[in-house]
């Protein structure tokens, strides 16, 4: 056999030489250094590009080119403005616990959905509750979930039901899906830490915190609410540094909301799916 | 719109932002020509044929886009892809190193021919077959092989050049 040209051997090593011709260039490959030599550079010039790209699949893609894949081009314009009128009162009212109350209020509305008001802060909770029935829903958990995380555990104004009261428990699912319970995410080294009422688009959910020192993982939240749109597969989005993957199943939506990677989140999405199915 | 078309552009935008870093050298013009990209896509929703390669059909909008953008700006390669990023002086030296020979590999690649250069982004890095990549380079599968064929040894070339020019002058340093 004549030595074969690059043209061949790029060819056998990306795989598209038909098998007869393959075995013959491994034999000749075999039986001369030479060319066992380039071929061990070219492969080694492949593998080297492959290891300088690769790190752009595991880059955070920009809010931009995700609102652009949604069709969303003018919405990044006005993303900025959102979020300044939704956390406005992040500025006032210190200490943390005080403004975070009255964000607990205002949050329990959502996507345009009706919740419940207490005394004095009915206006003001109607006014953020407008700004945020025009604002993405998930942009809505994820910031709370910010919340959660930057108030911590112990912070409980900022949670409907505690995680070791029975009675809010029962509260909790009283105004819930009647197949609803709590996943219990323990075998992941995630502790339930609360829960919040909310609505999504006017239906009845719950906003569940949990929390890990696993860092790889990190604080996550899980929402269980009512829907009545159709099923959807398990879909990934970013809300800024968070990953955020919902799908909607039986009259159900789920949402799961933390900087975990997409790996950890699908599979906790599994065991979450198993375990509210299995009811 | 409908939800699964957004869905799939979504899934697909990580291997489409490394696909554009590729042929364009640097991480703003990428990140500019995967948004013209996904514009593009939403406007020719209906040209999509459902049971293709959504992936395929978006690396070749995406493509096209670039190629035109080079016709018409004439441009060349400018900034270095690897802007912003700047080596820690606390980072381990094997590190700095790794990092210093893929910026290597990303600068010959942008010395390459542009369809050269997305041939290699297609095949080599993204995986694609000959068959995938000549449909949507819109060429004979014959004409990809070739052009892999000396992109690789060009490259090949290129960072043997880079390794001996480095090695010379830690000789000379050394000295």
């Amino acid at each position: 056999m004549q030595k074969p040209s690059d043209e061949i051997l790029v060819a056998y090593l990306d795989g598209e030489l038909d098998p007869g011709l393959r075995l013959e260039i491994e034999a000749f490959i075999d039986s001369d250094a030479e060319t066992r030599e380039r071929v061990t550079a070219l492969a080694m010039g492949a593998k080297l590009l492959r290891a300088a790209f690769d790190p752009v699949l595991h880059e955070q893609v920009p809010e931009r080119l995700i609102a652009a894949a949604r069709g969303e081009g003018a919405a990044v314009t006005n993303l900025a403005a959102v979020r300044k009128r939704r956390f406005a009162g992040r500025l006032i009212g210190k200490p943390f616990v005080q403004w975070a109350a009255a964000a607990g209020i205002a949050g329990l509305l959502i996507g345009g959905g009706v919740g419940y008001f207490s005394g004095g802060a009915e206006t003001s909770a109607k006014l953020q509750a407008t700004n945020l029935a025009s604002a993405n829903w998930l942009d809505s958990i994820a910031g709370y979930h910010k919340l959660f995380v930057s108030a911590g555990a112990d912070d409980m104004a900022l949670v409907d039901m505690p995680a070791n009261d029975n009675a809010g428990a029962r509260r909790v699912v009283q105004k819930l899906p009647s197949d609803f319970r709590l996943p219990n995410l323990q075998p992941w080294g995630l502790q339930f830490q609360g829960a919040r009422y909310i609505f999504i688009e006017g239906e009845p959910g719950t906003q569940l915190f949990y929390t890990t020192d696993n860092k790889a993982l990190g604080p996550l939240t899980v929402v269980v609410a009512q829907t009545n749109k159709p099923d959807l597969g398990p879909t990934f989005d970013r809300r800024d540094k968070l990953n955020v993957l919902y799908w909607r199943h039986h009259g159900h939506a789920y949402v799961l909301v933390g900087t975990a990677d997409i790996g950890y989140l699908w599979n906790i999405s599994n065991d979450i799916a198993y375990q509210l199915d299995a009811i | 719109m409908s939800p699964s078309f957004s869905d799939q552009l979504i899934a697909v935008l990580p291997r489409l932002r490394r696909f554009a870093r590729g042929l364009t050298g640097s991480a703003a013009e990428a990140d500019d020509l995967v948004q013209a990209a996904c514009e593009r896509a939403l406007t020719r929703v209906h040209q999509f044929q459902e049971g293709t390669r959504f992936d395929s059909w978006m690396f070749r909008i995406a493509q096209t886009i670039w190629i035109d953008q080079l016709r018409a700006r004439n441009i060349r390669k400018e900034t270095s892809e690897d802007e912003g990023m700047h080596v820690g002086s606390d980072e381990p030296l094997r590190r700095v190193e790794a990092r210093l020979a893929l910026q290597e590999v990303r600068a010959a690649l942008g010395e390459l021919p542009p369809e050269q250069r997305a041939a290699l982004m297609l095949v080599t890095v993204d995986g694609l077959s000959y068959k995938e990549a000549a449909d949507i380079a819109e060429v004979p599968v014959g004409t990809i092989m070739s052009r892999l064929a000396r992109a690789r040894v060009a490259l090949q070339a290129r960072l043997e050049a880079r390794g001996h020019t480095r090695r010379s002058r830690n000789d000379a340093e050394a000295e």
